[in-house]
């Protein structure tokens, strides 16, 4: 009876302390009797021992049973943690583009691409981290939550037909929130010293920043809300739209870098590379705008 | 997912509330751990003993059976029964079932109740 007595050690490391004699004691039995059934009608008795434990399954799988839950969140409170763990994780990656939007520069000190995602994904798992264990928490002491209960069909009125795609709307906070970095001079991509800019963009730093400002908050208040608004629909319009209008004279523009050195890019080809991002960008409004034109166009 | 592991899910799911009643219904007399899965068995209903001890162990605890250890063919063996509670649930879940393979017959038959 090695086998059993093997099987039955590793399944007593794995039971609940709680009645651990006894359902060994039961399995003990179960196994040792069907072992003599088989082994009656033929078998050798090892074969019988591997049929019988081959019967019950993996000791992990066994033992598994015996506990009262077999999980760390449940199908109850399952989508409720998915949704907020989405919300919580876009909120602290623009909580952390806030902080070094406004902290760095009264630091003095600059940002480097490396630092600032090794330092986002810490801050990103630390968030998961915590959620999960909250949630774990409620599905272990067996609160309910009452998120789903409170909806009222009425806040549909203030919804529109356009479906939120939550992937979408996040990356867009990280775009927005990364241009503002960028733009501020507070995260740097590149060596860009050698650069000398045109006076244009001195005339257009302001009204990006406003214009991208409120696009990374409209956004972030589209992934906290979950649905897309009338209200949200005209915004992310007028906002597009103002994009074009800072694109416009930037397209237009007689000087936009006065000196690039020779050692880096050359400057035909840096003033190319801007165009095709100034047409880039102006394509992606005009689709935007697109795209929250047709729900609104819809009747009410 | 293929077809087969689909069909093997839904299988599952339909029988894990459907071995519930089984086993009440079969402990309504006494039986030993082995001694139930074989009934079971001979009743149609193949169920792993790797699942079936948890189970009535769980039944248990819920005050639906009740159970001792007793000595028979020379062998300690712990006999589980259903109890009052048991069986107050087994009637409701009954009840249960029966309406539910009512709709399904007339589903199955295009009728309606």
């Amino acid at each position: 009876m090695t086998l059993i007595e093997n099987y039955l050690t590793q399944v007593s490391q794995l039971l609940p302390k709680e009645g651990r004699d006894d359902i060994l004691a039961e399995l003990r039995q179960s196994l040792e009797e069907g072992v003599s059934t088989t082994h009656e009608s033929g078998k050798t008795k090892r074969d019988a021992e591997i049929e019988a434990l081959a019967r019950l399954g993996h000791p992990i799988k066994v033992a598994g049973r015996y506990h009262p839950q077999q999980y760390l969140i449940g199908p109850a409170i399952f989508p409720a943690y998915r949704y907020l763990l989405g919300r919580v994780l876009v909120a602290l990656l623009a909580v952390h583009l806030a902080v070094s939007l406004f902290l760095f520069p009264a630091l003095e000190t600059t940002l480097h691409m490396g630092d600032v995602i090794a330092h986002l994904l810490a801050v990103l798992c630390w968030g998961a981290f915590f959620i999960t264990l909250g949630f774990v928490s409620v599905e272990y002491t067996g609160e309910t939550l009452k998120f789903f209960d409170r909806w009222n069909a009425q806040t549909l009125q203030q919804a529109s037909t356009r479906p939120l795609e939550f992937g979408d709307t996040a990356w867009n906070v990280l775009i927005d929130g990364l241009f503002l970095l960028w733009w501020n001079n507070i995260l740097i991509f590149a060596d860009s010293t050698h650069i000398l800019p045109g006076p244009i963009w001195d005339d257009i730093f302001w009204p990006a920043n406003v214009i991208v400002g409120l696009m990374f908050l409209l956004h972030l208040s589209l992934v906290v809300r979950g649905y897309w608004s009338r209200w949200a629909l005209k915004t992310e319009i007028v906002l597009n739209l103002g994009i074009l209008g800072i694109l416009a004279p930037i397209a237009m523009a007689d000087t936009l870098v006065i000196e690039s050195t020779a050692s880096e890019v050359p400057r035909r080809i840096l003033i190319n590379v801007i165009y095709g991002a100034v047409a880039a960008i102006a394509l992606w409004s005009l689709w935007d705008i697109r795209k929250a034109l047709i729900p609104l166009m819809r009747p009410l | 997912m293929p077809p087969d592991e689909h069909l093997d899910k839904m299988r599952l799911e339909l029988r894990r509330g459907v071995v519930i009643i089984a086993v009440l219904l079969q402990l309504r007399t006494e039986h030993y751990g082995y001694a139930l899965r074989q009934a079971l068995e001979a009743h149609g209903l193949d169920i792993d003993e790797g699942t079936l001890y948890p189970l009535i162990r769980r039944l248990e605890t819920q005050g639906l059976l009740t159970s001792e250890w007793r000595e028979e063919d020379r062998r300690n063996k712990r006999f589980y029964v259903i109890s009052a509670e048991g069986r107050s649930h087994l009637k409701q879940l009954l009840t249960e079932f029966d309406s539910l393979f009512a709709t399904i017959d007339t589903l199955r038959n295009g009728r309606t109740r």
